[in-house]
């Protein structure tokens, strides 16, 4: 689960008729668009809110490479063909003699809040649904044809993702609303770099791509702010690596723990304290360690000279 | 950029007082003069708003709902420019037949209609066209086109025309082509020319937007001061002499039938709200012994940022930590930092933030 540092005094008002449906953080404003099916605004990071006038018919709001957005805009005859426009950053308008794609139909349906375009890596990612994993589909943008997808493995049952946000360059925030899991993903390489949670279901997600903090506008319409940092859940039992049972004379055998968090991810950067119960039969390199980028704190443990007994290792991490 | 509200003027005129009940077939509205109301007139629709260079002066024309025959009658209103003062109102009927009237190249009123497809110039103080007036028609060009709103640029043969939520600017030199294309951030109100490269938009919620419509840009998004709930209409108009906007609010008549519309002038200067800061906000882990930096913004009505502004930052007593700085200006989108060094153990501090605006005019 990710760290929570802040949550804002004051709470969004919703639109009274309808909910809304995207929340897009502009690197340009340092601040929110939220948009709904009528009405679009601005959200600063403490909640304040100011209107800044209404959404067009059939507009869909989409995240954009460098912290920008985007519209689709139902086109041609097929109620499922769409073009894409870049936007105005004064008013949050689409600009409408400024298009990104031709018209075209996505696969997998029409175009959908949440979708995430580079248009100059020419790429469209959306989130793919089917199959029962949560699914990342890269899309050309010139000829709206998939050419790849993302499976984020071990999340199982995993839903799938109602938000793709620009997270920085080559990498987007993943989410879903409904269970608060999140993934950010490098979407050149194709690698999932951290996949976590934000510990219960929020109303909209978004990503400061300025400071690297996750956005939630969270059920009682308050926002929540999260950095990235993993909060400690599991501390597991220190253990030797490569295994070994017994050890014997001065001979020092690499012994590691891992951190993660509630939703098992690593907690790296952690400070662990190690410690041997008395009486202790051999000795420690360290007394403290910090953990790696797979949650790892590593320690070197000397055996005694001679003689045999039993060891007992003790941990602890501050939080 | 945001508007900065210099005075109103309310109401911007009186209504005339009932002056004794007429014969049956003579009356209308018997509502107008029904207790507790004492006024035998009320405004039913404002259609045209515009400044008049020539005068130098402000001109409406209104339609009026009236308790004697027939029951209707439109006015032309002339206010000062300068003062916002009423100047008289002179009956004007027949101008129904034009829609949105406002000043365009050359000092002159140009309009869009009700019964005809063209954009064409007129006479302010009657609205219609003089011989040999200019006209366009815009229902012949290829797209189709026909205005609510109309902008007429002479100079560089453009016409900026507004046919539903966006904007057009179209070349009119020869054939005419669409040259650029802004969406509206609502439906209009209304809109006005201020000089060869801008213009101004104003929306039944009360947003006023101006555009640079030669670069096809907008270059600010902003409102009216407290825009209430109960406006019925907005119009606007740009004072080009003392560059300034100037906007009609036609409000509801009060419980006795007072008037109650409103002219509201704006310069187009940096108006910070009295709540226009917000609240510091974390962006990293509060932990002891770590660097925090808060951000906040400074803005004005609609969330436009306000740069280069000055504001400081202050520990309130007893200050745990320390500032790293204790004063930042504000940046384009109107964000500063303030840095906090936290202390090594832990504790509980309070950042206080404050700013001394200046607009020109106090501070």
């Amino acid at each position: 689960m990710l760290e929570q540092i802040y949550t804002s005094s004051k709470a969004v008002t919703p639109n009274p008729l309808t909910n809304p449906n995207q929340l897009i953080f502009l690197r340009d404003w340092g601040a929110m668009l939220l948009g709904n099916y009528t009405l679009l605004d601005k959200i600063f990071l403490d909640g304040t809110q100011a209107n800044l006038g209404v959404v067009g018919t059939g507009s869909t709001l989409l995240n954009r490479a460098r912290g920008r957005h985007a519209w689709g805009i139902q086109s041609g005859s097929s109620p499922y063909a769409f073009t894409i426009y870049s936007a105005d950053e004064t008013t949050g308008q689409l600009e409408i003699l400024n298009p990104l794609t031709s018209s075209w139909q996505p696969p997998n349906g029409g175009l959908r809040v949440g979708d995430f375009i580079d248009d100059e890596a020419g790429l469209l990612l959306r989130a793919f649904w089917g199959g029962g994993l949560a699914k990342v589909a890269k899309v050309n943008l010139l000829t709206g044809e998939q050419i790849g997808g993302l499976l984020v493995l071990g999340a199982a049952g995993f839903p799938a993702y109602t938000n793709i946000a620009y997270a920085g360059p080559g990498k987007v925030m993943a989410c879903e609303y409904g269970s608060g899991l999140l993934a950010i993903i490098d979407y050149l390489n194709w690698e999932i770099l951290q996949l976590s949670t934000l510990g219960g279901a929020v109303r909209l997600m978004a990503y400061d791509s300025l400071h690297d903090l996750v956005i939630a506008l969270d059920l009682d319409w308050h926002v929540r702010l999260y950095t990235l940092a993993v909060v400690p859940a599991t501390l597991s039992a220190p253990a030797f690596y490569p295994t070994a049972s017994e050890v014997t004379l001065k001979v020092g055998r690499k012994i590691r723990m891992r951190l993660t968090g509630a939703a098992g991810e690593p907690c790296s950067g952690w400070w662990v304290h190690w410690q041997l119960r008395t009486p202790a039969q051999g000795y420690l390199e360290k007394t403290r360690s910090q953990t790696d980028a797979d949650g790892y704190a590593w320690n070197y443990h000397y055996g005694p000279v001679a003689g045999s007994g039993s060891e007992i290792f003790d941990v602890r991490v501050v939080v | 950029m945001s508007l900065y509200p210099i005075k109103t003027v309310a109401p911007a005129f009186q209504f005339t007082e009932y002056t004794g009940e007429l014969p049956a077939p003579s009356r209308y509205n018997n509502y107008l003069v029904t207790p507790p109301r004492l006024y035998q007139e009320d405004v039913a629709q404002v259609y045209h708003f515009f400044y008049e260079p020539g005068s130098d002066q402000l001109v409406a024309y209104i339609t009026f709902s009236f308790y004697y025959w027939p029951g209707w009658e439109i006015f032309r209103y002339e206010w000062s420019a300068d003062t916002g003062e009423f100047v008289k109102r002179t009956a004007a009927g027949g101008t129904s037949y034009q829609r949105n009237a406002g000043v365009g190249s050359y000092g002159k009123i140009y309009t869009a209609w009700n019964n005809k497809y063209t954009v064409s110039e007129v006479s302010w103080d009657d609205l219609w066209e003089p011989t040999n007036g200019w006209s366009i028609n815009p229902s012949t060009w290829s797209p189709q086109r026909i205005f609510d709103f109309a902008v007429v640029n002479r100079e560089d043969n453009l016409l900026v025309g507004v046919p539903g939520l966006d904007m057009e600017v179209w070349d009119i030199s020869g054939t005419p082509a669409l040259q650029a294309s802004l969406r509206c951030p609502e439906s209009l109100s209304y809109m006005c020319y201020e000089d060869r490269q801008r213009l101004w938009i104003i929306t039944p919620s009360g947003l006023i937007a101006k555009a640079n419509y030669q670069k096809a840009r907008w270059e600010m998004l902003s409102a009216v001061q407290d825009p209430s709930s109960d406006a019925q209409a907005y119009l606007c108009a740009f004072d080009t002499l003392r560059n300034r906007l100037a906007v009609f609010r036609q409000r509801p008549a009060a419980t006795d039938g007072a008037c109650r519309c409103q002219l509201e002038f704006y310069r187009p200067l940096i108006k910070v709200e009295s709540d226009g800061l917000t609240e510091p906000v974390p962006t990293s882990s509060l932990r002891a012994g770590k660097k925090v930096t808060f951000v906040a913004h400074l803005h004005g009505e609609r969330g436009e940022g306000l740069p280069s502004y000055v504001v400081n930052g202050a520990l309130s007593s007893p200050a745990v930590g320390s500032l790293l700085n204790s004063f930042a200006s504000t940046e384009i989108n109107g964000a500063l930092g303030i840095r906090y060094q936290a202390p090594s153990a832990a504790g509980e501090a309070t950042l206080q933030l404050s700013a001394t605006i200046t607009d020109g005019e106090s501070s």
